[in-house]
Formats: structure tokens, C-alpha cells, sequence
């Protein structure tokens, strides 16, 4: 019986949000987001419960972030400015440049300061161009830790973008309020630093959503930037 | 009646006008919540009812319910800058007139103290502080943070052994915080005295036991504290006698000192096992300098 109505609930919250404009369909507080924390009880197991492969959830009010982090255990997290530069993907193989992709079909004459050799490495390098064209990295596809991989991109010579610890331990302790100030004051900064940006990436070890999630996206109302 | 050495005695209501009130859902509410509250003035009725901009209107209002003879009202210098500030109760009428509203059943209103008794002054300060406590935190409503109230009389608690109707449960009041999509209650304990140890873990074994597994999740049992002091006394005798009560149920502190204005509810005024640390400075001490927030997203 249980799973006669789990699967009515489904079908209902598809309905939901196939009523919704599709950038809107991650964006928590949306009336489906209730059913779906129902769903979650019932059914668990759910495909309605993960997230599309390479889609970040977004958030726009700092209390469901602290929510989360409760919810975790208060994890470590990283954050990075969340830029709406498009993004470029470098990719190597055996540890040569093989090729830029991006959607403004960079080509790699303009991406000139990335090092052209990491030794061993075969994947992708995923950074944005700034208004002086130097690439900022933000992202290497390989296992391990955040921090590893900042590590990693630095030694190889990139510039990346800045990144700080997250204060979950703080959360506790700390107002909303002056936790999104921290996060805006974060933001602006990247601003000032010639980065287009409209938030922040929380970015955990471990996974936080359903699906393997292990990023997110804080952008605060413009009202408050 | 005597309140300690000051005689306090209900408004008569000989030559005031009768006045035929309408029993509409804002009365309602009003008395609804003088029930709950047992006593409440015009200022604090007015906080639970976001109607901080007609403070004037609830005046009128209660004036009117008292004229109707719904309400007691009583006049009574409390050594704050209030002054002497009215207070209001329920009358037998108003009580009857809940009833016949379906607002609450016969036994909780039969749980509602007598004027004689009310008018004593230990059981005055307890309801007159819970009753400001609970006002000053219903003012951090807004449209993202729901706050809802339940007061003594609301959130008790019965059941039902050997054919008796025995009183489990009997928080000073109740809060229920919601904010996005998730519900916490909290059990508010007003300590204006300071207990025995067997009295206070007896208090709490009830909501350990009362409460099923399930619904330990989003509750919080809160005591707040008349003094730095009994905080500090608690969580010692707590701690070295019965630590494992922390496992089984969310315990926060705090105390009157901490709670200067409504803001402060929302702010890290609180104590819980995990910023709680036992110290021996000498004596054994009980290190309350950490506190955290009632809940994270606040």
C-alpha cells in the first residue's frame, strides 16, 4: 500500500515541477521541496531524491546551509567564489594540454597561462577567465580531498581562485545574519579582484544531498550583496 | 487577599457600564491565550498577536471583555518601571464561554486555578514571569521564522493510568519553531526556585518517559534559569548523577541574566551537553562560558 501512494507522491511532484520555469527547479523553498522531505520518509530510495549528474543545488537563504550542516555532523567545508563567468574545462592526457572547451568557444591561444605539462595527470581542469584573460582554476577531476587538489593545482603552476574554510563550527554559535555578511563580504572580495561573481561553492569531502552531492551554491538576494 | 504584605484584590466592576462584547475569533484568541497564560496584560496580549502597532485597540479590548465579565483584572505594583500594571485573568464566565467555543475540553478549563489562588504571590511571579518570557520571545516572529505558542494549560500533558487522569506533562510553556520546512518544539521551564535534585530529575525523567523515541528528534527540553547560579547548580548535580538523561533528550540552559531584550532569545544565550565543561578549580565548577543558539539556522 505504502508504495501504491509513494509512487501517487511521485507522480505529483513531477507534475510540480514540470509546472515550474527549469532554472527554478533546484531552488530550494519551492512548494515540491515539502513533498520531496516527505518522499524522502517514505521512499528513501527514490530517483526523484537525486540530483542530475554535474547540477548543483542552489540556496538562498543561509538557514537551510546551517540546517544542512546540522544535519551532517557540522563537516568541513571549503568555499570558493561561485562565478558566472562561463566555465572553461582543460583537458590533459598523459599529462599533456590536450584541448579548451568552453561555451564562448575559448580557444586555447587565449587561455596563455596555464602550464602546458602536469606530469602523470590525465583529466580535466575546470577555471573561468577573468577580465585580464588569466585563468583562475577552481576544480581538477581526480580522487581526493579539496584541499589535495588545490594543492595539486597550484604545484602544477595555476592560478586558482581563493578559498577559505567554512566556519560549520561556528554555526552554533553564529547568527544567520552574520554568517551571510562573512558570505557577501567573501563575495565582494572576489568582486574587487575582477571575478565576475554572484555567490559562493560550499564544497565538502563528503556527500551532503542525495546523489553524491558533495557542492553547493549559496547566492545571497541582490538585496543583500 | 494578601500578596505578601501588599493586599491585592480583583477590579470591582460596580458602576462600570455592561457592556455586550462580541465573542468574535480576535476575543477569542485574547482569552485563548489569557487561559493558556493564566494571567496576561494588555502589552504582552499584544506581542503574541503582532499587534504591537494597536496596543491601544487590545486595551479597549479587554477592557471591554472585562466589562462583559469574561475577564478578572487586577492591579498590582511589581517593582518594575511598568509601574502597576493591570493584569487579566479568566472569569467562571469567560471559562464557560471557552467552552461552549469548543476552544478547549472540561478538564483542561477545570485546571484553570481559582482567582484566590492565583492572587498568591509565588504562584503570581511565576505566572507573571512566564507569561513575560514568553511574549518577549513571541516578538522574533516573522515571516521566514514561525513562532507559535502553547502555555501551561495547552501544553499539558495527560494520560490515562488505572482510570485516572494524571498529569504528565506541564511545561510552563510551549514553542514551536518553524523555519524552512522544519519544525522544532521547545519545552519551556521557568526555575524561579531552586529545586531539590530529586524534583529536578524527577522533571525530567517525565519528558524522557512521555516522549517516544520518534519525537525526541526536533524537541528540546529548555530550562531557564532565575540566576547564573542555579544554572551553574543544575548541570553539576546533572552531570555527576545523571549524565545519561543527555543522550536521551536535547537539555538546554539559560538564565534570566542572558535575556535583556526579545533579540536575545535568537542569540548563543544557551548551555548543552556539548559546550558544557566540568572543572575542578578547587571546587568542582561547572564551565558555562560557551553558548550557542537555541537551534542553526537561527
Amino acid at each position: 500500500m505504502i508504495n501504491t501512494y509513494a509512487d501517487l507522491i511521485e507522480e505529483i511532484i513531477i507534475e510540480m515541477k514540470a509546472s515550474l520555469p527549469k532554472e527554478e527547479h533546484l531552488l530550494i523553498g519551492h512548494e515540491y521541496f515539502v513533498w520531496l522531505d516527505f518522499l524522502k520518509k517514505i521512499k528513501p530510495n527514490s530517483k526523484l531524491l537525486s540530483l542530475p549528474q554535474g547540477t548543483i543545488k542552489e540556496y538562498t537563504e543561509i538557514g537551510e546551509i546551517m540546517i544542512l550542516a546540522e544535519t551532517n555532523k557540522y563537516p568541513v567545508w571549503h568555499i570558493q567564489p561561485h562565478f558566472t563567468l562561463p566555465e572553461i574545462v582543460i583537458t590533459y592526457e598523459d599529462g599533456e594540454l590536450q584541448k579548451v572547451n568552453s561555451k564562448d568557444n575559448i580557444n586555447m591561444s587565449e587561455v596563455w597561462d596555464v602550464p602546458r605539462h602536469i606530469p602523470e595527470f590525465s583529466g580535466t581542469v575546470k577555471g573561468v577567465l577573468n577580465d585580464k584573460k588569466t585563468f583562475f582554476a577552481h576544480d581538477l577531476e581526480m580522487i581526493g580531498s579539496f584541499l589535495q587538489k588545490m594543492e595539486l593545482l597550484k604545484n602544477a603552476g595555476f592560478t586558482i581562485s581563493e578559498y577559505v574554510l567554512f566556519p560549520t563550527d561556528k554555526i552554533a554559535s553564529t547568527s544567520s545574519n552574520k554568517l551571510e555578511a562573512s558570505l557577501v563580504n567573501f563575495i565582494s572580495k572576489s568582486c574587487e579582484a575582477g571575478l565576475k561573481v554572484d555567490g559562493v561553492v560550499m564544497v565538502s569531502d563528503v556527500s551532503l544531498l542525495p546523489g553524491n552531492c558533495t557542492r553547493l551554491i549559496f547566492k545571497p538576494k541582490l538585496e543583500n550583496i | 487577599m494578601s500578596l505578601n504584605t501588599l493586599d491585592v484584590s480583583l477590579t470591582p466592576r460596580e458602576g462600570t457600564k455592561i457592556y455586550n462584547v462580541q465573542l468574535n475569533q480576535n476575543a477569542l484568541e485574547t482569552m485563548s491565550l489569557i487561559f493558556e497564560f493564566k494571567i496576561a496584560t494588555a502589552w504582552q496580549i499584544s506581542r503574541f498577536l503582532r499587534q504591537q502597532d494597536r496596543v491601544n485597540y487590545v486595551y479597549l479590548k479587554l477592557r471591554q471583555l472585562w466589562q462583559a465579565s469574561y475577564l478578572e483584572s487586577f492591579k498590582i505594583f511589581t517593582g518594575s518601571r511598568a509601574g502597576m500594571p493591570v493584569y487579566y485573568m479568566l472569569s467562571k464566565q469567560g471559562l464557560v464561554a471557552l467552552n461552549e467555543y469548543g476552544h478547549y475540553d472540561q478538564t483542561r478549563l477545570e485546571n484553570y486555578p481559582e482567582a484566590k489562588k492565583l492572587l498568591s504571590w509565588n504562584l503570581f511571579r511565576h505566572e507573571a514571569e512566564v507569561v513575560e518570557l514568553a511574549s518577549l520571545e513571541a516578538k522574533n516572529k516573522t515571516e521566514k521564522l514561525k513562532i507559535f505558542f502553547k502555555g501551561e494549560t495547552g501544553s499539558m500533558a495527560r494520560e490515562f493510568r488505572s482510570d485516572k487522569n494524571i498529569e504528565v506533562l506541564t511545561p510552563d510553556y510551549t514553542v514551536i519553531y518553524t523555519a524552512f520546512n522544519v519544525t522544532e518544539r521547545v519545552y519551556s521551564e521557568y526555575e524561579r526556585t531552586s529545586k531539590s535534585l530529586g524534583a529536578m530529575i524527577r522533571k525530567i525523567e517525565r519528558y524522557i518517559q512521555f516522549l517516544n523515541p520518534d519525537e525526541n528528534v526536533h524537541t528540546t527540553l529548555r530550562f531557564i534559569f532565575q540566576t547564573p547560579q542555579m544554572e551553574q547548580s543544575f548541570w553539576i548535580r546533572l552531570l555527576m548523577n545523571k549524565a545519561s538523561f543527555l543522550q536521551k533528550l536535547r537539555i538546554f540552559t539559560t538564565n534570566l541574566t542572558l535575556i535583556e531584550s526579545f533579540e536575545q532569545f535568537l542569540e548563543p544565550i544557551y548551555v548543552s551537553e556539548q559546550t558544557v565543561k566540568l572543572e575542578k578549580q578547587g571546587r568542582l565548577i561547572a564551565d558555562l562560558s560557551k553558548r550557542i543558539k537555541l537551534f542553526s539556522f537561527l
